[in-house]
C-alpha cells in the first residue's frame, strides 16, 4: 500500500524486491564466516555499526539476517543472538536488512554506531508486486487467476529453453513433449488449462509486452513469469489470449551502481531410454515364429542361423558374404548374421553441451540499463552424422527520466538459433531405427559403410543448417501530464530473418567388389531458403489513478494495432561439381525455385476499471474490441468483456482473533469472455493452390499444376471463450503456510472445424464453420511452505492441477465413431475392444457361438487374443460404428494427462543450497501401436524385436504377455485397441535436481567478488511409471509409431555463478 | 506547460500512422482465386496437369504395372489377393470410394467457361478433362456398380449429397457422353502435345468401357450384378465401331520394329516411347528431373516373392496353332528350356528363361548375370512362389538396375483396339475372317506366331470356356497372352464372370518333383546342404507341381461369386446417407 500514488510505471521497479532479497539474504550466509575479517580498505573512514536485529511481532532476536552497506560489497550476518557488526565506508552510508520472510528495511547511517532494528513479517507472498496484462498489481488486490514463476525456479537449469525450464513450475500451465521429441531446437506443446479449442489453442505469450518465441529467450536474463489463467485475467488481450497469457519479465537495471554477473554451466546428455534389441538369434526366432503362424516360408534359414551362433560365438568376424546368386551384393537382412543393436549404435551417451551469461546493469536514479549477452551450445546424440544447437542472443534495457513527466525507454532484444542436423529426412530415419534388423550391421565386413542402413546418408548425406534470427526494437515513451495519470506509448517492432541450406549429397554405396555405386536419387544438390516475418504494432494506452478517501481508482485504456507480413523463397541448383563445396554458385544443373507471401492484421481498442473499497472488496472490469483481418468483413469485429471480485476477509476486524492464525484469506470470483483468432489466413477466400513439378514429365519438364478450391466458408467468425472462476487465496502462520485454490468452467463455443461428417461424395474437405462447442473444467492447488530452523531455511512447494475436456455440440448427427468428435465425447477418449485373455486351445479359439471374424477372417488359434462380446451377439465386431451401436466398442480409457502434479523442494544452510523439482502425471492411459510397441507389426519389413517383445505366445510359452506374433493382414487379429494393451501413462519424474555452495565472502571480497556460487544440477534423472520399459512415458508419439522420435535426454551439469 | 503540447502531437501520431482505411482487408498475396483463373487456354491447361498422375505407371518399389495382376490367375504374390479368397469385409470408410477427383473434375467443368476469352485450344484441355472424369468413373464403375452421377461439383448444401445410386447403365452411358466430347475436343496424336491424352486415347477408352460394360451385361445378365432387359449388345457394337474408328484413323499401328524372337518382349522396356507408333500414351522417367521408379531392382532379380501362374503358361499355343493339349510339338513340363519350346514366341518373351540375360554392362568390366534357374529356395523378396519368373518388363542394362531407373511405362497401347475389335465382333457373333485377319492376325503375324483360322480352330478339351463358341475362346486366350501383366486380367474376368477359373482353384507354379530343377538347390554356405526341403519352405502338388498356396489355402480360393464381384460400400457411408443400398452379398 506504500506506493499507492506513486506513478504507475515506478511499479515494475518494485517487482525485482523479492529477488533482490533473495540475494542480499545468500550473500549474508557466506559473508558469515567473513565476520572476523574487516572490510576492503577505502579511503574512507571506515566507520563500525553494532546493534541486534529482532523480531517486530515478538521481540524475539533474529539470526542470520543479512545487512549490507548499500551499493557496495560489504556485508555481514548477524549473529545467534541477533548481535551484529558491520564496517561502513563512512557515516553516510546506508545498511539494508533482510532477511528471507521478513520486509526488509534501508536505514540511514547518519553517523550512528549503534542501530537496533525490528523486521516485520513480510506478507510477502500477498504484497509481492505481480505483472498483469498492461500494469502491475500488488498480488493481494487480484481479483483473477494468475500464478506466478520466480526467476529463480528456472535459474542455471541445464535445460536447451524456457519452455523446458518451465515444465511442472505452475498448475494447469502444461508444457508436453511436441513433435520433435527430444531433438536439438525441438519445441514442445503448451497449454494453460487443457487443450482449449479443437483447433488447438496456445497461450499467447509475452516477453517485456511484445510476442516472442521462448525459444529464443536467455533463461538467464528471466526476472518473473506471470501465467494468467481465466478470462478475467486475461481478458484485457482480448483476442490473442483466448487460451490464458503468459507475460515473462526480463531484467531491468538498478539504479545504485554497476553490477557483473557472469554464470556458466556445464553439462552431458544422454537419453533417458535406449530401446534395447535382442541379439539375432532370438529376433530370428522370433520372425520364424511369425512366420510360421502366419504360414509362409521361414525367413531365417538354418545356414543362417548357423552363422549366427558362430559369430556370436567369435568363431567368424564377418557378418555377411557376397550373395550366392549374385557375388557382386552382400548378404543382407534375412540372409545375415551381425548382431547389431541400432538403438544402441546410433545415439551417443554423455554428449559435452555449455552455456555462457554475461550481464551487465546498473545506473543512476534518472537512467538505468541492462546489457545482457549469453552463448547455448548444445550437440545431439546422434553417433553417425552431427546435430547441433547454438542460441546467442543479446538483451538491452535503457529507462531514462528526460523530466519529472516524461521518461523514455528502449528495449532491444536479437536473439539467434543455429540448428544443424544431416539433411537427410528425420521422419525416415526414426521410422527406419524402428524396423531396423540386428542381422544387418553399419559396416561390411570390407569397412565401407553399409548401404543398407540409414548411417550411410547421415554420414554422406549432407547437412541442413538452419538459422532462425530474431530482432525486437521496442521504443518507448511514459508521459504523466498530472499525478496519476500516465500514459504509455511504444512501437513494438519485431523482425524474424531467417533461413536455412540444404545440401543433398551424393551417397556412394559399395558392393561386394569394393565398388562403388550412387545410391538412390542419384543426384546432389543444394537448397538456400530464406523465411521472414515482420510485426509492428503502435501501442498506446493511459492509466488514471485516484485514491477518494476508502474508494480507490484505476482506469486503464488503450488502443493497439497489429500487422504481420511473412515472405518465404527457396532456391534450389542440382548437379554440385563437389559435394566438399555446396553452395548454388558450384551447382551447375537443374534449377529451381519457390516462394510465398501473406499478411494478417488485427486491431483492437481495450479498457480496465479497478475499484477496490476500504482494500477489501474488489472489482475489476475490462473490456477489449477486437478486429481481425481472418474474417470476413461483417464477422470481423468481436466485444470481449470481463469481470471480477474480491473480498479479503482477513482484513475485517472480526477476523483478528484468528489472524494469528489464518493471516490472510480472500475469496474471488470472475467471468468473462475472450475471442479466439487463431485459424488460418484467409479461410473465407476461395483459393486455387497451385503446385509446382507434377511428377508426370511433360516433355523435358516436371509442369506446374492447379487443383480446384476448397470449399470456403463465407461466414467464419470469432471463437468464443468463456470462463468462470472461483477461487481461495490464505495465508497460514505468518504465511509460512500458502494455500490458493481455484476451480473454472470454460467454454469455448462456435469453435470452427475440424470437419463435420459429410458423405464422402462431397470430394473435398468440409469447409471449417463456427459449429462446435467445448466444454473444459478442473482445477489448481497450490500449498507452499517455508520455515527456518535458525541458518537453515527450507521451503516446499505441491502443485495439483486436472482439466478435462468434452464436446458439448458437434455436427456428427449419427455419432460416428470414425468422425472426428461427437457430442457428448470426451476429449482424449480411446475407443477400444475388452480383452478376455488370449485363447487357451485352439478349439476355444475357434468356437462358433463366439465369432471374431470381422477382426480377420483367417483360422482363430491359441494364443490370439479372446475379445470380450460386451454386446452378447455372438460376434466381435463394432456395430454400426456408432456411439449409440458401438457393437464390442467401448471406452476403454483416456490419454489426457490427469493430475498433474509437481513438487518443489528447497533448502539452504549456510553456503549450501539445494533444489529438487519432481513433476508427473497422475492419470493417463495410453493406447500404443507401431513396432515399438508390438514388436511384428504387419509387413515383415516394418518390425523390429526388442527385448520387452519377447515374452510372446508359443505353444512353449502359453502363458505369454504378448499374443502369437504375426505378419501382413493377420496382425489384425491381436492388434486392436484393447484393454489388455492399453498402457498406464502416468509417471513420477525427478524433473530437476541442484546442489550449490556459494563462497564464503571472506574469500571472494578479496577479488572483488559480491557473490560466487558453484553447483551440480541433472535433469530428468529418476522416473517412476508403469509403462512399458521401451519407451519413455513423456515421449510416445511419433509419425511411423509410437515412440519413434528422437530421445528425451537427461543431464548432469556443473556450473559457476560470480557476481562483481 | 510544454507537455500539454507533446501529449496531443504524440497521440495523433501514433493515431495516424496506423489508421488506414483497410487495414483489416487482407486478401492472399500469392494465390489466385476462381475469378483471377480459367480465363485461358494455358490456365486451363494448368488445372488438366493435374489429372496425369492418376494414370496407372510404374512407381516406388516392387514391379511397376507389370505386377498388378496379383489380384487374378496370372499372377501369385506372397500373400493370395483378398478378394480372390473372398476374404475382405465392409470397411468403415474408405474401400476405393473415393471422389476428390471426381469433384477435381467437375470443378473444372463448372468453371472452365467462366471467363474464358480465347477459345482456340481451350476445347483442348476440356476435353482432357472429360476424359478423365470418365475414367475416374470408369474405375468407380468397376469397383461399385451402381454410383451416384454428379454433373457439378458439390457443396454441403448440395442435395445430391444424399441422393441414391444411379443404375450402372446411366452411369455408362454418361462416361461414353463424356469420352464423346473428349474425343471430338483431343487431337490425333501426331499433332497433340506428347505426353498428353489425345484423341486416339479417348476412343480406345471408349472401346474399353463399352467392351466392359457390353460382356458385362451378357454375362451377368439374370444375376444379382446384372442389368435387366439389357444384354450387351448396344455397348458391343459401340466397342467394335470405336475400336474400328481408332484402326481406320490409321495414325497408329503395331510396333513391329525388330525380329520375331525379341519384337514383343522389346516393345516393354524402353527408356523412350515417342516415336513408337503402338504407344498412344506413356509415362516418361528422369532421373535429373527425379521422377523414377525401382523395377530395375525387382524384376531382373526374377524373385519379387511373385510368380506366374501355370494356368497363363499353359494358355499358349504351340506353333503349330494348337493348345497344348492337342498339339504333338508340346514338351512337357520337365524343364522350362522344354516347356517353351515350339510355343508361341511370345512365351519365350515372357518368362525368364535359363540362358536369358539377366544384367549386362556392369561396372568394372564385370562378367554379365545370366537367369540361371527360379529361385524357389529364395526368402522374402528373393524368393520366386512358382518358378515362372516375368521376363516382360525386364531391361538388362545395369543403368536401370542400380538403384533407380528411367524405364518409360506404357498407359495405352494399340493393340488393345484390335483385341476389343475382334472380341465385340466375337460377342455379337458377326466375326469374319476378315475381321480376324486384321486384328489378332496382326497381333500373331508381328511374332511370327501361326494366324488364327476361323474356319479351322482345334477343338481344345481344355478350354476355359466350354460353354462358348471357339473363336471367343481363342480371342480370349490371344487377350490373355498378349495383354499379359498389363491390368487388365481382373476385369477381364469380372466381366466375364469367370469366377469358375477362381472359385475352389490354387495357382500352380512349374514342375519340381521329377523336373530338371529338382535336387540342384543347395546352401549358400557351399555345405553342400539342400536349400530346398519339400513340404517346408516348398510346397508341390500330388504331380510334383509346385503349390505356392497348399497351405494358406488348402480348399483353394473362397471368392463368392454372390457377392464378390463389386466391392462394398463403406458403412459409415450407408450411415451418412441412407439413400446408399449395399451392394449385393455384403
Amino acid at each position: 500500500m506504500r506506493k499507492k500514488n506513486r506513478p504507475f510505471l515506478s511499479r515494475p521497479l518494485a517487482k525485482s524486491l523479492p529477488v533482490l532479497i533473495f540475494f542480499l539474504f545468500f550473500t549474508g550466509l557466506i559473508a558469515l564466516p567473513a565476520l572476523a575479517e574487516r572490510a576492503i580498505p577505502s579511503t574512507m573512514q571506515a566507520h563500525t555499526v553494532t546493534g541486534t536485529v529482532l523480531d517486530a511481532a515478538d521481540g524475539s532476536p533474529l539470526p542470520g539476517v543479512n545487512i549490507s552497506v548499500k551499493g557496495t560489497t560489504i556485508g555481514t550476518i548477524s549473529n545467534p543472538n541477533g548481535h551484529y557488526s558491520i564496517d561502513a565506508p563512512g557515516e553516510e552510508a546506508i545498511l539494508s536488512f533482510s532477511y528471507v520472510g521478513y520486509l526488509s528495511q534501508e536505514i540511514p547511517v547518519n553517523g550512528r554506531t549503534v542501530i537496533d532494528v525490528q523486521l516485520e513479517v513480510d506478507a510477502q507472498t500477498f504484497e509481492e508486486v505481480v505483472v498483469i496484462g498492461y500494469g502491475t498489481q500488488k498480488k493481494i488486490n487480484l481479483s483473477g487467476a494468475v500464478d506466478v514463476v520466480n526467476a529463480k525456479a528456472i535459474e542455471n537449469r541445464p535445460v536447451s529453453n524456457v519452455s523446458q525450464a518451465l515444465q511442472g513450475l505452475s498448475p494447469n500451465l502444461n508444457i508436453t513433449v511436441g513433435a520433435d521429441g527430444g531433438e536439438v531446437g525441438a519445441r514442445m506443446n503448451m497449454n494453460i488449462r487443457g487443450l482449449g479449442s479443437i483447433n488447438g489453442g496456445e497461450p499467447y505469450i509475452l516477453v517485456d509486452g511484445i510476442e516472442q518465441d521462448l525459444y529464443k529467450v536467455n533463461p538467464a536474463d528471466i526476472e518473473s513469469i506471470s501465467v494468467l489463467k481465466d478470462a478475467a485475467a486475461s481478458a484485457i488481450y482480448g483476442a490473442r489470449a483466448a487460451f490464458g497469457v503468459v507475460l515473462v519479465t526480463t531484467k531491468k537495471g538498478g539504479s545504485d551502481g554497476i553490477k557483473v554477473n557472469y554464470s556458466n554451466n556445464f553439462s552431458f546428455t544422454a537419453p533417458t531410454i535406449v530401446p534395447h534389441s535382442v541379439n539375432s538369434l532370438e529376433f530370428a526366432e522370433y520372425f520364424n515364429e511369425a512366420c510360421r503362424n502366419s504360414q509362409v516360408p521361414l525367413m531365417f534359414v538354418p545356414v543362417i542361423i548357423d552363422y549366427m551362433e558362430q559369430y556370436q560365438a567369435g568363431e567368424i568376424d564377418y557378418w555377411t558374404i557376397p550373395a550366392p546368386f549374385n557375388p557382386q551384393v552382400w548378404l543382407s537382412y534375412n540372409g545375415a548374421w551381425a548382431n547389431t543393436d541400432w538403438y544402441k549404435e546410433s545415439y551417443k551417451q554423455w554428449v559435452p553441451n555449455n552455456t555462457h551469461n554475461l550481464s551487465v546493469s546498473g545506473g543512476n536514479q534518472n537512467t538505468q540499463f541492462y546489457i545482457s549477452g549469453s552463448t547455448y551450445n548444445q550437440d545431439g546424440l546422434l553417433r553417425y552424422g552431427h546435430d547441433s544447437h547454438v542460441r546467442n542472443t543479446i538483451n538491452t534495457k535503457v529507462n531514462t527520466r528526460v523530466y519529472d513527466w516524461l521518461r523514455f525507454n528502449l528495449s532491444s532484444k536479437f536473439s539467434r538459433t543455429n540448428l544443424s542436423r544431416p539433411s537427410y529426412d528425420k521422419g525416415s530415419f526414426y521410422y527406419n531405427l524402428s524396423r531396423q534388423w540386428p542381422t544387418n550391421a553399419p559396416y561390411y565386413p570390407d569397412g565401407n559403410l553399409a548401404g543398407e542402413a540409414t548411417q550411410i546418408w547421415l554420414e554422406q548425406g549432407g547437412m541442413y543448417d538452419e538459422n532462425q534470427n530474431e530482432y525486437i526494437i521496442v521504443p518507448g515513451v511514459e508521459i504523466e501530464p498530472l499525478k496519476g495519470w500516465t500514459i504509455y506509448g511504444n512501437f513494438r517492432w519485431k523482425m524474424n530473418p531467417s533461413g536455412y541450406t540444404n545440401h543433398e549429397a551424393k551417397v556412394y554405396g559399395t558392393d561386394a567388389y569394393g565398388l562403388y555405386y550412387l545410391l538412390p536419387p542419384g543426384t546432389n544438390s543444394f537448397t538456400m531458403a530464406s523465411y521472414s516475418s515482420t510485426y509492428s504494432s503502435p501501442n498506446i494506452y493511459s492509466t488514471y489513478q485516484r485514491q477518494l478517501g476508502a474508494h480507490s481508482f484505476t482506469i486503464m485504456a488503450g488502443y493497439e494495432q497489429e500487422l504481420y507480413k511473412y515472405n518465404w523463397n527457396s532456391a534450389k541448383r542440382y548437379d554440385l561439381v563437389s559435394d566438399d563445396v555446396p553452395s548454388i554458385p558450384t551447382a551447375t544443373g537443374k534449377q529451381e525455385n519457390d516462394g510465398g507471401m501473406g499478411h494478417s492484421s488485427t486491431r483492437s481498442f481495450f479498457g480496465r476499471l479497478n475499484y477496490s473499497l476500504k482494500d477489501k472488496y474488489l472489482l475489476e472490469l475490462s473490456a477489449r474490441y477486437d478486429g481481425s483481418s481472418r474474417f470476413p468483413d461483417n464477422y470481423r469485429w468481436g466485444l470481449f468483456p470481463s469481470g471480477s471480485v474480491a473480498y479479503i476477509i482477513s482484513k475485517e476486524d472480526f477476523w483478528s482473533p484468528i489472524h494469528q492464525a489464518v493471516n490472510m484469506l480472500k475469496v474471488r470470483a470472475s467471468f468473462g469472455s475472450l475471442g479466439n483468432q487463431d485459424v488460418e489466413n484467409y479461410l473465407y477466400v476461395e483459393r486455387l493452390p497451385f503446385h509446382t513439378n507434377s511428377s508426370w514429365i511433360m516433355g523435358d519438364v516436371r509442369p506446374n499444376y492447379v487443383q480446384m478450391a476448397g470449399l470456403v466458408s463465407p461466414g467464419i467468425t470469432w471463437e468464443k471463450v468463456r470462463t468462470s472462476n472461483i477461487g481461495i487465496d490464505a495465508g497460514f502462520l505468518k504465511n509460512r503456510l500458502n494455500f490458493s485454490f481455484d476451480y473454472f468452467i470454460r467454454n469455448t463455443l462456435d469453435m470452427l472445424g475440424p470437419a463435420e461428417s459429410y458423405p464422402v461424395v462431397l470430394g473435398t474437405e468440409v469447409p471449417k464453420s463456427n459449429n462446435a462447442n467445448l466444454k473444459t473444467t478442473g482445477f489448481e492447488v497450490v500449498v507452499e511452505w517455508r520455515d527456518r530452523i535458525k541458518e537453515f531455511s527450507y521451503s516446499a512447494r505441491f502443485l495439483l492441477a486436472d482439466a478435462t475436456s468434452t464436446i458439448t455440440s458437434y455436427y456428427n448427427p449419427q455419432k460416428l465413431l470414425s468422425g472426428a468428435f461427437y457430442e457428448g465425447a470426451r476429449l482424449g477418449e480411446i475407443w477400444g475392444y475388452t480383452t478376455v485373455g488370449l485363447f487357451e486351445s485352439d478349439e476355444q479359439a475357434q468356437n462358433p457361438s463366439h465369432d471374431q471374424s470381422y477382426l480377420s477372417p483367417e483360422i482363430w488359434r491359441a494364443g490370439d487374443v479372446y475379445y470380450k462380446d460386451i454386446n452378447q451377439d455372438g460376434k466381435i465386431d463394432i456395430g454400426t460404428n456408432t456411439v449409440d451401436n458401438p457393437g464390442d466398442l467401448s471406452i476403454i480409457g483416456n490419454s489426457t494427462p490427469r493430475y498433474t502434479f509437481s513438487a518443489i523442494l528447497g533448502a539452504s544452510w549456510k553456503g549450501f543450497d539445494f533444489n529438487m523439482l519432481w513433476q508427473g502425471v497422475g492419470k493417463r492411459q495410453l493406447a500404443l501401436d507401431g513396432s515399438l510397441f508390438w514388436g511384428i507389426v504387419g509387413n515383415k519389413w516394418w518390425n523390429i524385436g526388442l527385448e520387452e517383445h519377447m515374452d510372446y505366445w508359443t505353444e512353449e510359452n502359453t502363458d505369454a504377455y504378448w499374443p502369437r506374433p504375426y505378419f501382413e493382414k493377420w496382425e489384425d487379429k491381436n492388434h486392436q485397441t484393447q484393454t489388455r494393451y492399453l498402457q498406464n501413462g502416468a509417471y513420477l519424474r525427478l524433473k530437476s535436481l541442484q546442489l550449490g555452495y556459494t563462497l564464503p565472502l571472506s574469500l571472494t571480497q578479496k577479488v572483488k567478488i559480491q557473490n560466487l556460487r558453484i553447483y551440480l544440477s541433472g535433469e530428468n534423472l529418476l522416473t517412476f511409471t508403469k509403462l512399458i520399459t521401451v519407451f519413455d512415458p513423456e515421449l510416445t508419439g511419433g509419425s511411423y509409431g509410437s515412440g519413434t522420435m528422437y530421445p528425451l535426454q537427461k543431464v548432469l551439469s556443473v556450473g559457476l555463478n560470480v557476481t562483481f | 506547460m510544454r507537455r500539454y503540447i507533446y501529449i496531443p502531437v504524440f497521440c495523433v501520431f501514433i493515431l495516424c500512422g496506423s489508421c488506414t482505411e483497410d487495414f483489416l482487408e487482407r486478401y492472399p498475396l500469392d494465390e489466385l482465386s476462381p475469378n483471377e483463373f480459367f480465363k485461358s487456354a494455358n490456365d486451363l491447361k494448368l488445372y488438366a496437369n493435374s489429372f496425369y498422375v492418376l494414370l496407372p505407371s510404374h512407381s516406388g518399389y516392387g514391379g511397376g504395372t507389370f505386377w498388378s495382376e496379383g489380384n487374378s490367375d496370372n499372377l501369385v504374390p506372397a500373400v493370395p489377393d483378398m478378394r480372390l479368397s473372398g476374404i475382405r469385409t465392409i470397411p468403415s470408410s474408405g474401400g476405393g470410394w473415393e471422389w476428390g477427383n471426381i469433384r477435381q473434375a467437375n470443378y473444372f467443368l463448372d468453371h472452365c467457361y467462366d471467363q474464358l476469352a480465347e477459345t482456340l485450344d481451350a476445347e483442348i484441355y476440356i476435353a482432357e478433362v472429360k476424359f478423365f472424369k470418365a475414367f475416374l468413373y470408369f474405375d468407380l464403375l468397376k469397383t461399385f456398380g451402381d454410383v451416384p452421377w454428379f454433373t457439378h461439383a458439390l457443396d454441403t448444401d448440395s442435395p445430391e449429397l444424399f441422393s441414391p445410386r444411379e443404375s450402372r447403365t446411366v452411369v455408362v452411358d454418361s462416361i461414353v457422353a463424356c469420352l464423346d466430347d473428349a474425343i471430338d475436343g483431343l487431337k490425333l496424336k501426331n499433332v497433340s502435345e506428347p505426353f498428353r491424352i489425345n484423341k486416339e486415347c479417348a476412343i480406345l477408352l471408349k472401346a474399353r468401357v463399352c467392351l466392359y460394360e457390353g460382356t458385362w451385361e451378357k454375362y451377368h445378365q439374370g444375376t444379382a450384378f446384372g442389368v435387366s432387359g439389357r444384354d450387351g449388345t448396344e455397348f458391343l457394337a459401340m466397342a467394335a465401331s470405336a475400336a474400328e474408328q481408332l484402326m481406320q484413323l490409321g495414325s497408329a499401328g503395331l510396333d513391329n520394329s525388330g525380329p520375331d524372337n525379341t519384337v514383343y518382349w522389346s516393345l516393354f522396356n524402353q527408356l523412350d516411347y515417342s516415336a513408337n507408333p503402338e504407344v498412344l500414351l506413356w509415362r516418361k522417367y528422369d532421373v535429373g528431373l527425379e521422377v523414377t521408379h525401382n523395377l530395375g531392382q525387382y524384376l531382373p532379380n526374377a524373385g519379387g516373392d511373385i510368380g506366374i501362374t501355370r494356368s497363363f503358361a499353359d494358355s499358349y499355343l504351340c506353333t503349330d496353332g494348337q493348345p497344348i493339349s492337342t498339339s504333338p510339338l508340346f514338351g512337357g513340363y520337365d524343364s522350362l528350356a522344354l516347356e517353351t519350346r515350339n510355343r508361341d514366341p511370345r512365351m519365350a518373351q515372357t518368362f525368364f528363361l535359363p540362358g536369358d540375360l539377366r544384367t549386362v554392362n556392369r561396372p568394372g568390366g564385370a562378367e554379365d548375370l545370366i537367369f540361371d534357374k527360379p529361385p524357389l529356395d529364395g526368402t522374402a523378396q528373393w524368393r520366386a512362389t512358382t518358378g515362372y519368373c516375368l521376363y516382360k518388363g525386364v531391361n538388362i542394362d545395369y543403368a536401370q538396375q542400380e538403384s533407380v531407373g528411367w524405364m518409360g511405362s506404357i498407359v495405352f497401347r494399340y493393340a488393345e483396339a484390335l483385341l476389343i475389335y475382334a472380341e465385340a465382333l466375337a460377342e455379337l457373333g458377326t466375326i469374319s475372317q476378315e475381321d480376324l485377319d486384321i486384328s489378332v492376325n496382326l497381333l500373331r503375324d508381328r511374332v511370327g506366331m501361326v494366324r488364327l483360322d476361323l474356319g479351322n480352330i482345334t477343338v481344345d478339351p481344355d478350354w476355359d470356356f466350354p460353354g462358348l463358341s471357339p473363336v471367343i475362346n481363342e480371342i480370349r486366350r490371344e487377350r490373355r497372352v498378349e495383354l499379359a501383366f498389363e491390368n487388365t486380367r481382373w476385369d477381364d474376368l469380372a466381366r466375364w464372370r469367370a469366377h469358375h477359373l477362381i472359385v475352389n482353384q490354387r495357382p500352380g507354379g512349374v514342375k519340381y518333383i521329377g523336373s530338371n530343377l529338382e535336387g540342384t538347390y543347395f546352401a549358400i554356405d557351399g555345405s553342400g546342404d539342400p536349400s530346398i526341403i519339400v513340404g517346408e519352405n516348398l510346397y508341390v502338388d500330388g504331380e510334383g507341381f509346385v503349390d505356392p498356396y497348399q497351405i494358406l489355402l488348402p480348399s483353394g480360393f473362397g471368392f463368392n461369386p454372390e457377392r464378390d464381384y463389386l466391392s462394398p460400400i463403406p458403412s459409415d457411408e450407408l450411415t451418412l446417407n441412407s439413400a446408399l443400398i449395399q451392394n449385393p452379398g455384403w
